[in-house]
Order: C-alpha cells, then structure tokens, then sequence
C-alpha cells in the first residue's frame, strides 16, 4: 500500500461538490503537487488530508492507516499556510515550539531541537521577535521550522510561496526543494504555478473542477498531456492549441493541408479537432514553411523572445532563442516539428501514438 | 466676519454650549458637592470637608450595599462572560441551520427580558422559583438580560479572527481544547475583556431588577440602598447621596482606565473600539 492513499474521496460544500471522486497515491518519497487553476478543489483535497475537513464519501489512508475521520493531532500531518498563520501572540521560539508543547515533550528536548531547527532554517537570531516583526520570507522559514519539528508522516504546503516576492520565490524555491529532500518523508504541495509543480515535484495531478485529470512526473503530463486542459495549464508559454479539420490523416488548419501521416497515431479524429504544439517546437523562418502568418508581437525575456504570430483568426506562440530579426508586421513562415506534435479529438482529449500503448 | 465657515463655527458653538453645559453640569455637581460643606442641588462650593463621606462609611447599610454590589457585578460578568464566549464561539466558527435567526431572536428577546415591560412576569417567574429576596435571582435575571448583546458583539468579534489560527494549531497536533486556551482565548482576550466591562457595567448600574426582587435592606446593591438616603419625611439627604454617588460612579470610571491604559484601546458606550 502507498503511503498515503485516497479512495475515491468526494467532498460536497451545501450544494456545490469542491472534490469529485479523487483517488490518488502518494509514495513516501514522493513530493506531490497538486496543480490546477483557483477553485479546482486542490486545498480542499490538501484540507482533507489534514483533516480540516472530512469527506462525504471515500476514504483515506496515512502510513497505512484509515484516518479517514480523525481529528488532525492523530494523523500527525505538518502543514505550512498560504498566509503562514504564525500566531501572533507568541514569539518565533514560542510558534517553533508549540507543535511539541501541546505534545507535552520534555523543556530541555523542546529547547534542544528548537535550536537545532532554527539552526538549520538559518532563524537562530529570529526566536525572541514576534511575527509581525520579520519579513514575508522569515515567516515563511518559520512556518516550515514548525512544521519540520514534528517529524509528521506527511508535509501539506498550500501555496506557501505565493506570498513572497518573484525573486524571494525562486530562492525559496530552490531552499524547498533542498530542504524536502531531506526530510526523508512524503511532501504534499498545492500551487498554481506550473513552473513551481515542474521545478519541486516528483509526480504531479492536475486537477480542475474538483477532479484529478492527469497524475505523473513533471515530464510526463509535459510531453503526454490527456487532454487540451492539461496541456495548455503546463508550459510557460503554454502549449498552442489550434483547431483544425481532419481529413484523413491529413489536417486542415486555416485552409493549409498538413501531412500527419508520419505521427503514427492509433486513429484520427474524423471532422473536427485539435493539434498542439508547445512553443519552443516551432520554427520561425523568413522565406519558406508550412504555414504564413504575421508578427503580431514579439517579447524579448533575455535569453529566450516569445514571438506571437498571427494566422488568419487564431495566433500561434512561438518560443526562439537565438536574436529575433523580426518585428511586428512582418511576413514569417512557421514550421511545425511533427514529432513534436500533439492530435486533439473534438473533445480535446488527445490521441495515442502507437508507441505510446 | 470675511470668512464664512468661522462665522458658521462660532453659530455652532453657541448652539453648542448649553447641550454641553446641560451634560457637563451633573458631572460637575457629582464632583463637587460631596466636598462641601453645605451641600445642595446646585453646583455651589462654599468650603471643603470629608464629613458626607464620613457619614456614608458609618453607614451600615451603605457599606453592605457594595459588598452586595460586587458580588451581583462580579458573578453576572463571570457567568455572562463564560457563556457567551462559548455560545459566540459556536456561533462564530460552526454554520448550522438557523444559526442568523436564532441569533436576533435571543437579541430581541434580551431587551424584553430586562425591560420594564416583563417585570410582572419575572417577578413571578423568580417567586416560583424561590429566587425572590436572594442574591442568586438578581444574578440570573441580569445575566439572562445581558447574555444575548454580549453573544452578539462577542461574535461578531470572533468573526474577525481568521480561522488559520485555530487550523494550523489543531493540524500542529492540539486538541480541540488546546487551541480554545493555548490559540483562541489569547488572540480574542481584546475582545472579551471588553464585553466583561460592558456587562460589569451594566450590572454594577442596574436598578429596576435588584429593586424588585430584593427585599431586606441588608441585600440591596448600591443602586437600590441609594433609595435609603431619606430623612423619615422624605426629604432627601444630599450630602450623602453626593458622596454615595460619587464613590458609586468611581469602580466603573477606575475599570475603564486600568483597561485604557494596559490595552490602549478606546471604549465607546458598549461598542467594541
């Protein structure tokens, strides 16, 4: 049995279902994010495994155990808010501490790993102030000391970088994931960043409207997105997706054929679908290719230029690393890597190829 | 007169001073007569002395009357103040069905209760119960009187504490009443020792119910045994009732500081500030 399991968990607020169905497994080494856009009950499933919240249906299980309607003190879980919830009576020493005072540990034991957290989350000379007195990124290195002094079964993070700053975030992206690898038990991390999931996680579900759609590594659900959801939430920029006509093994995409019978697909769609491709897999060029279009705008990010170019009524995102002679207005030809490419149906779930079953 | 809005200020403050001398000048008398020698219904001083407030402590029943007063005040604001903080609790964090109507239910019911309106009844209610000439019945009816607006103004002060609180300590591994005493009780104490005030004050200035339902001079609270300060004709003795007054008026005012000045907040009639 994994480590810490959910069967088929479904969550109801009044009348309006915030986990549908959710089923998943999380391996003891596994630092797991759930993913998906805000509303798409991903804290509520966070929530659920903590135990604020407890399901209607289904059941759950940690370190072999059902837990499925325990109070939080007996799952011992740890979790880390999205707004820290230091409380704001006590000093950093007293917030550390209380995990293992409501516990009823010994003074001296408490004292000792108190200073040996604080040593080791570099908040040694923080202990005696209060939380409003440090900044976003100490609290949020104290909020981890007083989860990382319980040695739980299970880390829950709910969105615990969203309130820093964009160059705090990446620093302390990069502390979490050092940090998670050593602590040598299962974390559970909610976000809605995707290049958060794909920098921390080992496996990742992306969920949207209370349902889990895809679970897999990071490169998994980049390269083999289940459908036109997952595929367009992964990526920075993310995936274009295009409508088309399929004919055959031929599409029909703004009145151009493209050839794609070489993708080996188990079938294609019949009439409409979709074909996706991910930025950095289009070719800009000057003078020839498959498809004309016209710069509509180009943002250059220092190593990388995304260059947006229109084709007819849709616009495709193309993602370039060398310098960018174009500008706005001009005439470019884009060339789609085949390999690369991804085949929609009409309900945006994608087709296999062959090699893929 | 060139500019309008100082023509318009100083109409303002003509109007406005006898309204302010209107309240002001009770306080004044309060603070004044008990010091005087003779001592009447106007403001006038006409040499210092402590004699009004000599006769008041060789009063026996005057004395008693704060004894009583405190107990009243003290078991109301301990009694008031515990229920209501667990009622507001409950109100506050658990969304049951009808929780909004119960709740001006009992705010309406609560001003019938200490109304003059209802004052048969609970008279009737407390001889039933054989509360009637016990301390133990005022108590109860103040406190099922001031019980529903502490619950209201409590909850809605516990409404604005975040509820992360409470969750990250019980996912921290408290139990439920760990995180009341260790989490809650801390961050809320604002907010209850303001309600406690409030009933403390309420109760320490009641009169109608103590008047009812007390009947030996022995148990009259302070509000009450004022009523005894009367010559065999009726003719009122100013000089002790000034100085009562004043001595009366002085655990209200000495609260309000003491609070004032630990926690810093303003206190506007009741209203939480």
């Amino acid at each position: 049995m994994s480590w810490i399991v959910l069967e088929n968990v479904t969550k109801r607020f009044s009348n309006v279902v915030a986990v549908q169905s959710v089923s998943l497994q999380i391996e003891k080494q596994d630092f797991f994010t759930l993913l998906g856009p805000s509303g798409c009950g991903k804290t509520t499933t966070l929530r659920l495994i903590a135990g604020l919240e407890f399901p209607d249906e289904g059941r759950i299980y940690i370190a072999g155990r059902d837990v499925t309607m325990e109070l939080p003190k007996h799952r011992n879980v740890a979790m880390v808010f999205q707004n820290y919830a230091l409380y704001p009576h006590m000093t950093v020493r007293e917030n550390i501490a209380y995990p293992l005072v409501v516990r009823k540990v010994p003074k001296d034991e408490v004292r000792e790993k108190v200073a040996f957290v604080a040593e080791s989350l570099q908040i040694s000379e923080l202990l005696d102030r209060y939380p409003q007195q440090i900044s976003g990124g100490q609290q949020q290195r104290v909020a981890l000391a007083r989860a990382v002094i319980q040695t739980p079964n299970v880390f829950l993070l709910d969105e615990p970088l969203s309130n820093l700053d964009a160059k705090l975030r990446i620093e302390a992206r990069s502390f979490l994931k050092r940090l998670s690898m050593e602590l040598g038990t299962s974390v559970v991390y909610v976000t809605h960043d995707q290049s958060e999931a794909m920098a921390l996680s080992t496996k990742i579900a992306v969920m949207n409207q209370g349902r889990v759609l895809q679970v897999g590594t990071p490169r998994e659900i980049y390269d083999k997105p289940i459908n036109t959801f997952v595929a367009s939430f992964i990526g920075n920029p993310p995936m274009n997706i295009i409508e088309c006509y399929f004919d055959g093994s031929t599409c029909v995409l703004e009145g151009r054929r493209i050839d794609l019978s070489e993708l080996s697909l188990v079938a294609f769609p019949r009439g409409k679908g979709f074909i996706g491709i991910r930025p950095e897999n289009v070719l800009l060029d000057a003078k020839n290719g498959e498809i004309a279009g016209e710069v509509y705008v180009v943002e250059p990010l220092g190593f990388e230029t995304i260059v947006t170019v229109k084709i007819n009524s849709c616009s495709v995102k193309v993602l370039v690393f060398e310098d960018v002679p174009y500008k706005t207005g001009d005439k470019v030809f884009l060339r789609l890597r085949k390999d690369k490419l991804h085949v929609f149906d009409e309900n945006g779930v994608r087709i296999l190829r062959r090699d893929e079953l | 007169m060139k500019d309008p809005r100082r023509f318009s200020r100083i109409v303002s403050y003509i109007l406005l001073a006898p309204i302010l001398a209107f309240f002001i000048s009770p306080i004044v008398w309060l603070f004044v007569t008990p010091f005087s020698v003779r001592p009447s219904l106007f403001i006038s001083f006409d040499g210092f002395t402590l004699n009004n407030f000599v006769r008041v402590f060789q009063n026996k029943t005057a004395i008693n009357a704060f004894r009583n007063s405190l107990i009243i005040s003290v078991s109301v604001v301990v009694l008031v103040t515990t229920c209501a903080l667990f009622a507001a609790y409950v109100f506050s964090r658990h969304d049951f069905r009808g929780r909004n109507v119960l709740l001006y239910v009992l705010v309406l019911f609560s001003s019938v209760v200490s109304g003059a309106a209802a004052m048969v009844p609970i008279f009737v209610l407390n001889l039933r119960l054989g509360l009637v000439n016990k301390e133990l019945g005022v108590i109860l009816t103040l406190s099922g009187g001031i019980m529903p607006t502490a619950l209201f103004i409590l909850k809605d002060f516990f409404d604005s504490i975040p509820r992360t609180y409470e969750e990250a300590a019980l996912v921290d591994g408290s139990s439920p009443m760990q995180v009341m005493f260790r989490i809650f009780l801390p961050l809320s104490s604002k907010g209850i020792i303001v309600i406690a005030m409030l009933v403390f004050a309420q109760s320490w200035s009641n009169f109608l119910i103590p008047f009812v339902l007390l009947r030996s001079t022995s148990k009259y609270p302070v509000s009450v045994a004022i009523y005894t300060f009367f010559s065999e004709v009726g003719v009122p003795d100013i000089g002790m009732i000034s100085a009562y007054s004043l001595l009366y008026t002085l655990p209200v005012i000495f609260t309000y500081v003491l609070i004032e000045r630990k926690f810093g907040f303003s206190f506007y009639g009741g209203i939480k500030g």
